[in-house]
């Protein structure tokens, strides 16, 4: 139950990250997909469950805080998350695979539910690369939250609490 | 699956605007940090821009400087070359009578000389300058060449107390004829006249060129004040240069011509 509640919670300061801060600085199209980063890390480690959490919850919250018809975006994280561990179970276990989906995902979530960026443009690419680039700096936070902290003794300690 | 469920269960819900008090509520909740990262991201940005456009302005600073330090060297380049072209004129005004050719040169002054008696002069013997060569402005006599290098020379001030020069007065019509000394500053002393000979305040003092080392013809200054002691068989006479002698910057050297 821990687990779910801080990736709630880290979903909750990725999306205000990404809805806010980063859409200043960078933009619609440059922005990066955060919550399916995110998500897709969770996959690299092979929590599919969690991944599977993470993009619906994630994609909730987009919904919920901007005006995208509730329960869209998670419909559409979810799947590209579906698709990520098909490919993995059947087809081609790489993680350069599970990266093209991602950017695939992130453009066509993009496209459909955001800003219409055009396609090619160096502003999307920088966005895509962007949100591919991020799958590695929460990679090894999940590995820390999963291999360290949700099994030590310490954490069943404060969940005892 | 569950979650594509749950997911298509609220977009259901969403799709008849059911979910619209969730929505109100989180907005509520996270607005203000929603807000608040806006903000940061707004000034972060502002900041980020202020440091770049200052980065700009130094660079044009610099270029400014750059070029305003190039405008002044090509503004005293000019004004020299403006004080060359006025001295030329000046002097081709002048007839030259010296049987001399001129030669343009520069006062460096000479920093080692306190009493500014001595200037060093920007030509020397590779330009053909010897030792002895009078020195002039106009008809003007500025002083005489004392030391020679290959670039450089050194002269003496007609003020300076080291220079002896043969004068006469040129408004009298006796000629009345002395010894000019220099005695610092822009005064001269004109010595060893004659009692019966007249000299007057106001007198224009030429050499007579009788000493053999400067030429004839050229303004001493003129007679601002008599000394007659009566002890003393001699007069002498105070004369001022009518140039500012410490304020040329161009002259001209009398070299002989070559043989």
């Amino acid at each position: 139950m821990k687990k779910y509640l801080v990736i709630f919670f880290v979903n909750i300061v990725l999306v205000l990250f990404q809805n806010s801060f980063l859409f200043v600085f960078l933009g619609g199209e440059a922005n990066p997909n955060l919550i399916l980063a995110f998500a897709f890390s969770l996959l690299l480690l092979d929590k599919s469950e969690e991944a599977l959490f993470s993009a619906f919850v994630g994609g909730l919250l987009i919904d919920l805080l901007g005006f995208t018809m509730s329960g869209l975006s998670s419909l559409v994280f979810l799947l590209a998350i579906y698709i990520g561990l098909f490919i993995k179970k059947y087809l081609f276990k790489s993680w350069v695979l599970q990266l093209i989906v991602l950017m695939l995902s992130t453009y066509l979530g993009k496209q459909y539910l955001g800003s219409h960026p055009e396609f090619g443009t160096f502003r999307l690419l920088s966005g895509l690369l962007l949100t591919a680039g991020m799958v590695f700096a929460f990679y090894p936070l999940n590995k820390y939250l999963f291999t360290r902290l949700f099994v030590s003794r310490k954490f069943l300690e404060i969940e005892r609490i | 699956m569950r979650y594509i469920l749950i997911s298509l269960f609220i977009l259901i819900l969403g799709f008849f605007e059911l979910t619209n008090p969730v929505k109100s509520a989180v907005a509520w909740v996270f607005t203000p940090f929603q807000f608040g990262l806006k903000q940061i991201a707004d000034s972060s940005i502002e900041t980020m821009k202020f440091f770049g456009s200052l980065n700009k302005v130094r660079q044009n600073n610099l270029f400014l400087l750059e070029k305003t330090a190039e405008l002044e060297s090509k503004i005293v380049e000019l004004k020299n070359t403006e004080e060359e072209n006025r001295a030329l004129r000046e002097q081709l005004e002048i007839e030259n009578t010296f049987e001399r050719n001129l030669l343009l040169a520069n006062i460096m002054g000479n920093a080692q000389d306190l009493t500014g008696s001595t200037f060093v002069l920007d030509r020397g013997s590779s330009h053909g300058v010897k030792a002895g060569d009078n020195v002039i402005r106009r008809n003007y006599l500025v002083g005489i060449v004392r030391e020679v290098s290959a670039q450089r020379s050194l002269a003496d001030y007609v003020t300076s107390p080291s220079s002896s020069i043969a004068v006469v007065d040129l408004d009298e019509p006796s000629r009345t004829e002395g010894l000019a000394e220099g005695q610092y500053g822009s005064s001269i002393v004109m010595k060893r006249v004659l009692p019966n000979e007249n000299i007057g305040v106001g007198d224009m003092i030429v050499t007579s060129g009788k000493d053999g080392v400067y030429l004839p013809g050229l303004i001493i200054g003129k007679v601002t004040r008599i000394v007659e002691v009566p002890t003393e068989p001699l007069k002498s006479a105070y004369l001022e240069t009518i140039i500012d002698l410490t304020k040329l910057s161009k002259v001209f050297i009398l070299t002989s011509p070559a043989l």
